[in-house]
């Protein structure tokens, strides 16, 4: 019996070593030949989840890339963030969201929720240090595993393909047609509590902008007046005041926008876009 | 608790050194760690069906123990009947009651009359149920003709009733071979164990890499089935096919696998069915537990093939249909039965039903013409049958086949998600050239004991746990839990 189990565990070990040893190789080999498209020799980045993603049309805003997501938390923009420090040129300035939803626990979902995780954590794996990917095997194993699983596959199938691409990894700006006043959007169920894993990791990304010389600036995209996580306001600033007091804050949650303007009651259409887009060019190019 | 999750890989290895290392003296602790492991694996699902299991352990336990001192033949059959009552009392009220209920409604209704005052209740189908429900009547219904002694050991026969490899979708096991399994000293068999995990490996690509993929192409299609052509129907019903064997066949390996691990040998469940010749072969081969079950217990007891030629037919009618119904309670499974029922009474009457009991292409690497076009029809009559199976309703089965048996069947299949399609069908292949390579074999890994190199044996299991770490996806249910 003795036997059995010493060959067992010998082979399991001897497995798992090639694993980490394919897992190290694969990474390292996309590191080098992951490529984004830009030329641009200073750049401005705005990143952030979906409310960002859908309120600055960067074709309007100059020597600027949206690159934010939807559904990201800050645990990926970090990750995210290192990619664009490696392989954009020269970044100048970061405009990175900071709103009342980014603070609410929900945020620890969008982190290592099985949904968000299998989503998301396969496109920036590569870029994880170990206490990363100790966050999520410790918070969700299964759903690190199937991650895991998935980056591989995928990575071992880009390189077949001799595809290093990695703009489509990145987001983007997301143009959205539909209007809130012509179809109402549903509240969503708001749970009470504060993301602490959000704000490490938003502490994490003002570090290494800091690291990297990179200004940085926080942004309140404009949010509707019934927008659901506003309930949370005085915890939000109280955050601000308290943890990230030193980092420029732009407010445009008061900006001018008609109902209109929204998509739903956090997400701005392509007629509010436009309009924050062409003020925000505005104030961030000619301050 | 399922086998393809992660408390099941922790749960495994505590038990398997528990039972080894700490509990190996005492046949009777090993025994009650049975028993506690089977019922926590079990209750992880439902804690409160625990009550079942424990309840006809229980009524069979003490039926089989009073065996032994009622000699009485009208009091030996009361008690046999008090034991069926109450097994398949509570398989019926659980599985069948809501649907005996709207049947009765619609017929009702369609008499013209109001079947008001008729609801159907909100019951959960407790996991398994129809598989140690059967188990624990074989022991009964043996004991009763004298093939077996009862036990009058209340642990064994517990661990008997309970024994989680097994337990929510078998192999069904029967008293005489497992119950005396748990009454013998057991010691670690090396090659047994080895083959155990040989046997657990290759289940577990089975089910996470054969029918967990079939199946996203499966339900897309089968749940869209108006919108696709007779071809691309065809398509979905083939990855049916594929997926129900690799899940089913998958679970029986593990469980197989697993019980070898703790010194325990259940029967055989699969045989390679896709390669059989015709339809009575694949019923030899297909879920070979639940069929001779019916066999022993259903099918000879009303006269088997004895007798005349209604009397054959009408036993033939009622084993498939009574098996089509044990799988759910749904007029879809009926009518897979008596399909299958259908495909075998003329085989049966031209006493063909047992000229292919041997394995196909016995002595030869590759079949013959005629071999292929044998095993072709048998799969594509079987892929037919099983589009009743996987139907929501007979309805819409019949629309699926109306379009297969049609000139859309010549249209090209238009699904392909992602180019997936691709390595989908490379791994089909990959399964099949496996399934034929060991179609000889106890299971399929085993046709490399034969003459291949240790690197090579070792090259193709990294290969295969390689493939399930990489190809895996969210973990599915086993479709036999349902039933």
């Amino acid at each position: 019996m003795k036997k059995f189990v010493y060959k067992l565990l010998s082979n399991i070990i001897v497995f798992m070593l090639l694993l980490v040893f394919v897992f190290t190789g694969v990474s390292e080999f996309l590191k080098v030949k992951n490529k984004i498209n830009t030329s641009l020799e200073q750049q401005t980045l705005v990143m952030g989840h979906s409310h960002t993603e859908c309120a600055y049309n960067d074709a309007f805003i100059i020597n600027t890339s949206n690159f934010a997501a939807s559904g990201e938390s800050y645990f990926y923009t970090l990750q995210k963030l290192r990619f664009l420090i490696e392989n954009v040129d020269k970044i100048d300035r970061v405009f990175l969201e900071f709103s009342n939803n980014q603070i609410n626990v929900k945020m620890d979902d969008w982190t290592y929720g099985d949904a968000y995780m299998v989503n998301k954590a396969p496109g920036f794996m590569q870029y994880m240090s170990v206490e990363d990917h100790i966050v999520l095997g410790k918070n969700n194993f299964e759903g690190y595993f199937n991650s895991l699983s998935i980056y591989l596959r995928e990575s071992l199938l880009r390189i077949v393909k001799q595809n290093f691409d990695y703009s489509k990894s990145l987001g983007g700006y997301l143009k959205l047609n539909r209007n809130i006043t012509e179809k109402p959007s549903k509240l969503e169920e708001v749970k009470r509590g504060v993301s602490d894993l959000n704000i490490k990791y938003l502490k994490k990304i003002v570090a290494l902008c800091h690291e990297h010389k990179i200004s940085l600036a926080f942004i309140r995209t404009p949010q509707h007046i019934q927008y659901e996580y506003l309930v949370n306001e005085k915890d939000f600033q109280k955050i601000r005041y308290a943890e990230f007091n030193d980092v420029k804050f732009i407010d445009l949650n008061d900006f001018a926008l008609e109902s209109s303007d929204f998509a739903d009651f956090g997400h701005l259409n392509e007629q509010g876009a436009l309009k924050l887009s062409e003020y925000f060019n505005m104030l961030i190019n000619n301050e | 608790m399922l086998f393809n999750s992660l408390e099941f890989m922790f749960f495994l290895p505590i038990v398997f050194v528990a039972y080894w290392f700490f509990l190996k003296k005492t046949l009777r602790i090993q025994n009650l760690l049975i028993v506690v492991a089977s019922y926590y694996f079990y209750g992880l699902w439902d804690w409160r069906f625990l009550t079942l299991i424990f309840f006809s352990t229980i009524v069979d336990y003490s039926i089989g123990y009073s065996f032994d001192y009622i000699k009485t033949a009208t009091k030996r059959k009361v008690l046999l009947w008090l034991s069926i009552l109450v097994n398949l009392g509570f398989l019926g009220f659980f599985k069948y009651f809501n649907f005996f209920i709207e049947s009765f409604k619609e017929t009702y209704s369609f008499l013209g009359g109001n079947p008001v005052g008729y609801n159907t209740l909100q019951i959960i189908l407790p996991v398994g149920i129809s598989f140690y429900t059967f188990q624990t009547l074989s022991y009964t219904i043996d004991v009763y003709k004298g093939k077996l002694q009862p036990t009058k050991d209340f642990v064994a026969f517990a661990a008997f009733v309970s024994f989680f490899p097994q337990l929510v979708a078998g192999p069904i096991e029967r008293a005489t071979n497992l119950l005396p399994q748990f009454t013998r000293k057991r010691t670690f068999d090396y090659e047994k164990a080895v083959d155990g995990v040989k046997q657990i490996l290759w289940g577990f690509f089975k089910k996470i890499i054969i029918a967990d993929k079939c199946a996203i192409y499966a339900n897309i299609i089968f749940n869209n089935s108006e919108e696709y052509s007779g071809s691309t129907l065809l398509l979905g019903a083939i990855f049916f096919s594929f997926q129900i064997y690799g899940d089913f066949s998958g679970y029986s390996d593990i469980a197989i696998g697993v019980s070898k691990l703790f010194g325990f040998d259940l029967k055989k469940n699969f045989a390679t069915p896709y390669f059989s010749r015709d339809i009575a072969e694949f019923w030899r081969r297909w879920h070979i537990s639940l069929s001779t079950w019916f066999r022993d217990y259903l099918y000879i007891p009303l006269g088997g093939s004895r007798g005349g030629l209604y009397s054959k037919i009408r036993n033939v009618f009622i084993i498939f249909i009574v098996s089509g119904f044990w799988h759910g309670a749904n007029w879809t499974f009926v009518v897979w039965g008596g399909v299958n029922a259908l495909y075998f009474i003329p085989i049966m009457l031209l006493n063909y039903n047992r000229s292919n009991t041997d394995v196909v292409a016995q002595n030869k690497l590759f079949p013959s013409i005629k071999e292929i076009l044998q095993v072709g029809l048998t799969f594509f009559l079987t892929t037919i049958a099983w589009i009743f199976f996987r139907s929501e309703t007979i309805s819409q089965s019949l629309i699926i086949l109306k379009k297969i048996f049609s000139t859309s069947l010549f249209v090209k299949p238009i699904y392909d998600k992602d180019g997936d399609l691709k390595l989908m069908l490379f791994l089909l292949i990959f399964f099949i050239a496996f399934e034929w390579m060991g179609r000889k074999k106890e299971h399929v890994l085993q046709f490399l004991e034969d003459s291949y190199p240790k690197v090579i044996k070792y090259l193709i299991f990294y290969i295969l746990v390689f493939m399930i770490l990489l190809l895996k996806g969210k973990s599915q249910e086993f479709i036999y839990f349902q039933f």
